[in-house]
């Protein structure tokens, strides 16, 4: 290790950035080092005392109320939309969870070429090599995530047990609004799962597109449409633990 | 597919981040008055273009906007608050001299915002970004444009240069 590069890692190592190998390398580096570790204490105390002392400024209300204002056009068309989740919730409540009741808020989505859309996002997730936006196998973590995104959070259901755990969520743009991807682990595997409003019909079916196997399904008015490249039988067999777990209600408070 | 009338979604994605975009704005710009117009102008951006916004963070997306916004806005109207030395990466180390841990700990708000306060714009942005808004490296090299070892140098060196102005504080 080169002194530039002592450096760099000392404050990687400081900022939560080494992973668990890097850290034990850099603890490694600074036991064998005083020098090294009194510039890791120099760097903690400063951390320390700005967190200490600097108070993270706050937006003035009167921004945040223009900036509110901003959106105001929406505030008559929401209206429409507004009673619709009602009428949905009222509906929804006959046997279904109020996780749900989210789906209400966004328009309903066209299926023409939605799958082609949920593909890209899988596809996009993977290849940046970052398939999650909050990773976590905790569905009380994941949950949150998405409930300070959207005004109510999908339904977060973890599959661990049964061999599909749940690492994380993702925020995709679906028709140009922003709508949550739960991704889930299956061996080495990663299953994208999105959640959308239905209106109409939507036919059940699995088929196989461009390599990536696709089940869609749908509970209530909620629609759901699985994509990952393991096999189209592991997929069902996803589909149905999370179908099961969704109806006995297994995301409890969540 | 249809096209939604974006301001369905704006207050869901940017007014829970509004805080983030003030403080990055408050610290880049060094006054609260120009940060409420630098942010104000950094939202009606978001507004026109949250149909271009790729899904991923919120945060980071809103920060990017406030952070071209804060720069072009202080172009144009602090223009002296940009002046900035030539090959700023290569610059060698100011002050070796590193202060004592002790001597850091006992730095107090107004020395720690007058030291972040004088680190020239590429130090500063990337320290803020850090330290006040908690980014990740990655965050930061896709909000400010540069490679991550560059993220990871500016920061070695915005910290070096604000420990060493704290150990002048207070020997005065």
């Amino acid at each position: 290790m080169s002194t530039g590069n002592e450096t760099l890692l000392t404050h990687a190592a400081l900022d939560g950035e080494l992973d668990a190998a890097g850290m034990l390398d850099f603890e490694n580096h600074l036991a064998a080092n005083a020098s090294l570790a009194a510039e890791y204490s120099r760097l903690k105390a400063l951390r320390e005392v700005m967190q200490r002392e600097l108070v993270k400024p706050v937006a003035p209300p009167a921004l945040r109320e223009r900036v509110a204002r901003m959106a105001a056009p929406s505030i008559a068309p929401r209206a429409a939309p507004a009673w619709r989740a009602i009428a949905a919730t009222a509906v929804l409540a006959a046997g279904l969870g109020s996780a749900s009741t989210w789906l209400a808020l966004r328009p309903a989505i066209e299926d023409t070429n939605l799958v082609g859309t949920l593909i890209a996002d899988h596809k996009r997730g993977l290849l940046s090599g970052q398939p999650t936006d909050v990773a976590s196998s905790d569905r009380h973590t994941v949950k949150p995530w998405f409930a300070s995104r959207f005004a109510l959070a999908p339904k977060v259901i973890d599959l661990g047990p049964q061999g599909f755990p749940l690492a994380g969520g993702r925020i995709d743009v679906i028709a140009g609004a922003p709508a949550p991807a739960l991704i889930y682990r299956h061996n080495e595997h990663v299953i994208s799962l999105t959640a959308l409003p239905v209106q109409g019909s939507l036919t059940p079916r699995a088929f196989v597109i461009d390599g990536y196997s696709v089940e869609v399904w749908r509970d209530g008015a909620t629609g759901y449409w699985a994509i990952s490249d393991v096999d189209p039988g592991e997929l069902t067999k996803f589909r149905q633990l999370f179908d099961a777990a969704a109806k006995t209600g297994s995301e409890k408070s969540g | 597919m249809t096209k939604y009338p974006s301001h369905e979604n704006f207050a869901a994605v940017v007014l829970p981040h509004l805080d983030d975009a003030y403080a990055l704005a408050r610290w880049l710009s060094g006054s609260s008055a120009d940060a409420e117009d630098i942010v104000q102008e950094a939202c009606l951006r978001a507004l026109r273009g949250l149909d271009r916004y790729a899904g991923g963070s919120a945060r980071a997306w809103l920060l990017a906007i406030t952070r071209n916004t804060t720069f072009t806005w202080l172009a144009r109207n602090r223009p002296k608050a940009l002046l900035i030395t030539e090959d700023i990466e290569t610059l060698a180390p100011a002050d070796r001299a590193t202060p004592e841990e002790a001597l850091i700990a006992k730095a107090d708000a107004a020395a720690i915002a007058l030291a972040i306060g004088a680190l020239p714009p590429p130090f500063k942005e990337t320290l803020v970004l850090r330290d006040i808004n908690g980014l990740s490296y990655r965050e930061i090299a896709e909000i400010t444009g540069v490679p991550l070892g560059t993220v990871m140098s500016r920061l070695a060196r915005a910290r070096s240069l604000l420990m060493s102005a704290l150990g002048r504080s207070e020997a005065k």
